[in-house]
């Protein structure tokens, strides 16, 4: 079974985001950046169901340099292929660009299994792994919760996991594209030796973003941010009360006087 | 021939030309196994990878004879054993020596010139008196270990395994070779006495009272004659040199291995192991082959005698836990003796597991991961085996393979991605200053007196920030020129290393050095013994002392006029965490600190180097296993506190504060009962 994993490369953000100048977008300098916390999950599944039922799983990612970090961690962690396609920062490109060109670049290749993350910790779109499979023209399931695989009947059992508790269980016929959720499985640990190993002596093919859009011919974004905002209300001030809970009593009880509200 | 030259005695009494042809020969034959043996053992350590050189061989020397000539470590933890072991010990060194002396006397000197032989007059005669003292001496010694084993059957001797079913393992080869070893050198010692008692029957030699075991003997068999005391002399003979060609395929060879580890032992001895060059190169963490051992560490293997000090006193076994350092040892021993083809004589019980497989085969994940890393068995080793960077080593192969719990999984993403356990943002490092009614320097912009360096618990853990707070405020009131590294700091990495996760040490290590090396500063503090041993003893070329906060207290108490403004109203009793104490051997400031305070203060049982650990350590903060044993160990050591009397439990460890903190939580005990950081005390009674 031949597994391909489309991972994207987001930033760990600890604290309040800082929003560029032209409030299209997070400030992004200086903040580390690791794998999407979902297609860790997606990327663990593929590392099971090839260990499970044999095969091999490829690591796909797009963007600038940076990206092949992840590119490194899906090669420790298990994954035989990486592929970058390597994106300049000066292109503009939107999730439909991301999908078109994965599609043609993952079309060059056997597969029988598509999986990444439901969404991306950035933006939450949940877009891609859909467009995706529309463009491959494969089944798709989003949010799945566990996959078996049924090799005599080339499909994959799926089950899905939806509001109030509920799973829908679906039966899929291979190749097809799965978005994973988080907590279908507990993603392996790399150790940090094991990843600068690695990334000392992993190969991964690098693979141009231009030549892929002029075979694609014309794709260009179709979607732009218009501003980006906080919409919850900004606190001028918070004070922490501290103490037993009689003195916080007593201390909220004080201000609350003292602001006219008792 | 002077009158002094008659009084002797002859060592081949009544035995033909050809018998002491034979005796001879089956010396050499016995010396050749001796040598074979040992021979077999240096090849196995030569295997191994080389540990380094040495230094200061005088003080190792010195060292060693204090240690073995006192057996004090044998001794400190358990008086009945240790004077058994004395008593055997200096026994059988006494009759080695004379045996030495008469070899070097009739074999040796007579040779050279006959007249230059000593072996008689009042030399023999307290040579006589010595041999015969120190023989029963010997016999005393080994028929109380005899007595220990066979009645009083303490619980360090029981072999019983925590981490397998009774009928998957088996351990009878230990026990035969245990009383095998016991048996055959009382019984060399006793027939040695007959032969000497018949010896004195037949000739009746008028100095015989100097002999006095053996004129004893000599009146409970008058009449036996000469063919019986051939006949005992043989058997004499006979045992004792198939003991001496036993010793290097038993237990035995402890009386030189043991000796090798008392003057090869480290320095620090909660140290860690790099990473080896090969460990570097390839997927090949942890051990595998004998080549992956470094000779040190084959020599601690052989130096156990399975005398079981640090299996009653390793917490893992306290709480019922799949872990006893011992077994790790023997298994590890037993391993590599079938790796080196080791030939022993039921010294090892190789082969009776069929798991081939050394990590996560033969010592299981569990078992590995159960260590919290308190350094224990090392301090209760007679000969300071060290467990530790065995099981931190098998651990690297875990964390390479990804076997590890989630909750330290967690912590380990938390800190390569933020630089702490918490997961928190490097910029809230510093939050708590805002809240104290001061300034704390930022040691990075302005040169400071004392460099504290928080650690990750002392900084987030909202309980542990209290005691970083009320130490910010002692220190402050103390007037003590201070400040921190802010957003810079990152996890020290103590406790990384000792999980295994060592690349991500290093990257700690590197960036918390190049920060410390850019600020100016004379001295480094810290409230976190888990920080102080890693900053000490992990980090290369620091150049500056670390202190931990109560050493600086201590100091600061010591050289000014501080007054107390408040008579506190608690009985307390102290902790020893185990970063501070076992492996720094800070005992003594924190109760300088306590006495000072002026509060009533009690020891629990287990204090000092005999403190149990609260479970923290090694990962064990971090880890989300719910198996605990019996009992949790924080629970045990609040109730041993409780139990004293005191109601305040005094700490000096952020970990320990949290861990009995939490544990205090589920508990229900009488009355009040808290626990402080030193500091928070200090600083009550500083206070109006």
């Amino acid at each position: 079974m031949e597994v391909f994993v489309c991972l994207r490369q987001t930033a760990v953000v600890k604290e309040e985001p800082k929003i560029q100048p032209d409030k299209k977008g997070v400030d992004l300098s200086g903040l580390k950046r690791h794998l999407n916390e979902w297609d860790a999950y997606a990327l663990e599944e593929a590392l099971l169901l090839t260990q499970r039922y044999g095969g091999d799983v490829s690591v796909i990612s797009l963007g600038p340099k940076e990206v092949e970090d992840v590119l490194f961690h899906g090669l420790a962690a298990g994954a035989k292929k990486a592929i970058h396609i390597f994106v300049p920062e000066r292109e503009q490109i939107d999730n439909w660009v991301i999908a078109n060109i994965l599609s043609r670049e993952i079309k060059k290749y056997p597969f029988d299994l598509i999986l990444t993350g439901a969404q991306a910790e950035d933006d939450g779109c949940a877009e891609i792994g859909a467009t995706l499979a529309q463009l491959l023209k494969i089944p798709h399931a989003s949010l799945v919760m566990k996959v078996i695989y049924e090799p005599d009947a080339k499909s994959i059992k799926v089950e899905r996991e939806l509001e109030e508790g509920y799973m829908d269980v679906l039966r899929l016929r291979l190749p097809a594209l799965l978005t994973i959720q988080t907590g279908i499985n507990q993603p392996r640990y790399v150790s940090s030796l094991r990843l600068r190993r690695f990334k000392k002596a992993g190969t991964i093919l690098r693979v141009s973003f231009d030549e892929l859009i002029s075979e694609a011919g014309d794709v260009y974004p179709k979607k732009e941010v218009v501003r980006l905002y906080p919409s919850r209300p900004e606190f001028s001030k918070v004070e922490m009360l501290g103490g037993s809970p009689e003195a916080i009593s007593d201390q909220l009880i004080e201000l609350l006087i003292s602001k006219g509200v008792l | 021939m002077s009158e002094g030259a008659a009084i002797t005695r002859e060592i081949f009494l009544g035995l033909c030309s050809t018998s002491r042809i034979v005796f001879y020969s089956l010396s050499f034959i016995s010396i050749c196994f001796f040598i074979w043996g040992i021979r077999q053992r240096l090849k196995k350590y030569y295997s191994g990878k080389s540990s380094g050189g040495i230094s200061n061989t005088l003080g190792r020397v010195g060292e060693l004879l204090k240690l073995s000539l006192s057996n004090m470590t044998i001794i400190r933890d358990d008086l009945y054993s240790g004077l058994t072991h004395l008593l055997v010990f200096w026994g059988f060194l006494v009759l080695f020596v004379g045996t030495i002396i008469i070899f070097f006397n009739f074999d040796v000197v007579a040779l050279m010139n006959r007249k230059w032989t000593f072996w008689h007059g009042s030399f023999y005669l307290w040579a006589s008196f010595l041999l015969d003292l120190f023989g029963l001496v010997l016999l005393v010694g080994i028929a109380m270990m005899m007595l220990r084993r066979a009645f009083f059957k303490p619980q360090r001797l029981d072999y019983t395994r925590l981490d397998r079913d009774p009928d998957t393992y088996s351990r009878t080869k230990y026990v035969v070779g245990d009383w095998l070893f016991l048996s055959l050198l009382f019984v060399v010692g006793v027939s040695g006495f007959i032969v000497e008692g018949l010896r004195i029957a037949i000739t009746q030699p008028p100095y015989s009272s100097w002999s006095f075991v053996g004129r004893f003997v000599a009146g409970l068999f008058p009449e036996m004659g000469t063919a019986a005391y051939k006949v005992l002399w043989w058997t004499h003979s006979l045992l004792g040199l198939a003991f001496v060609a036993y010793i290097p395929y038993s237990k035995a060879i402890h009386m030189l291995s043991d000796l090798a580890n008392l003057f090869f032992k480290g320095r620090v001895t909660g140290e860690v192991p790099s990473l080896s060059e090969d460990e570097l190169d390839f997927d090949k963490l942890g051990y595998m082959e004998l080549k992956d051992f470094t000779r040190k560490e084959l020599l601690d293997l052989d130096a156990c005698t399975k005398c079981g000090r640090c299996h009653i006193s390793c917490p893992a076994v306290i709480s019922g836990l799949p872990l006893s350092p011992r077994d790790v040892v023997l298994d590890l021993r037993d391993f590599l003796a079938v790796k080196a083809k080791t030939i022993t004589l039921w010294d090892s019980q190789a082969g009776s597991y069929k798991d081939e497989k050394l990590v996560g085969g033969i010592i299981k994940k569990e078992t590995l991961w159960v260590c919290t890393t308190c350094l224990s068995c090392t301090e209760h080793c007679p000969v300071f085996i060290r467990p530790l960077p065995l099981i931190v080593k098998m651990r690297r192969h875990l964390i390479e393979g990804g076997f590890i719990d989630e909750g330290v999984q967690d912590a380990l993403i938390n800190i390569s991605e933020c630089g702490n356990s918490f997961g928190e943002s490097s910029t809230n490092r510093g939050k708590w200053t805002s809240e104290l009614r001061f300034d704390v320097k930022d040691a990075r912009k302005e040169a400071v007196e004392t460099l504290w360096f928080v650690g990750d618990f002392a900084s987030f853990d909202n309980r542990a920030v209290e005691v970083t707070k009320a130490f910010a405020q002692v220190l402050h009131l103390m007037r003590l020129d201070f400040g921190i590294l802010y957003d810079s700091e990152r996890n020290a990495g103590n406790d990384l290393r000792r999980i295994g996760e060592e690349g991500l040490f290093e990257e700690l290590a590197e960036h918390n050095k190049a920060i410390l090396d850019e600020c100016q500063f004379n001295v480094i503090v810290t409230t976190d013994p888990h920080s102080l041993n890693t900053l000490k003893v992990d980090y290369p070329n620091l150049n500056h002392p670390v202190l931990h906060h109560t050493e600086l207290l201590n100091e600061l108490l010591k050289r000014r006029q501080i007054a107390l403004k408040r008579k506190l109203p608690y009985k307390v009793t102290y902790h020893d965490p185990c970063y501070l104490g076992r492996y720094n051997g800070i005992y003594g400031p924190p109760r300088d600190i306590i006495r000072f305070i002026g509060v009533e203060f009690v020891e629990m049982p287990r204090s000092r180097r005999n403190s149990l650990c609260c479970g923290a350590g090694g990962g064990g903060v971090w880890m989300r296993g719910e198996n605990y044993g019996k009992e949790r160990l924080s629970n045990m050591r609040i109730k041993e506190a409780y139990e004293t009397g005191a109601n305040c439990l005094v700490v000096s460890c952020p970990k320990c504060l949290v861990m009995f903190e939490d544990a205090l939580k589920g508990m229900d005990l009488d009355g009040e009962f808290v626990v402080k950081d030193i500091s928070e005390l200090l600083l009550e009674a500083l206070q109006e």
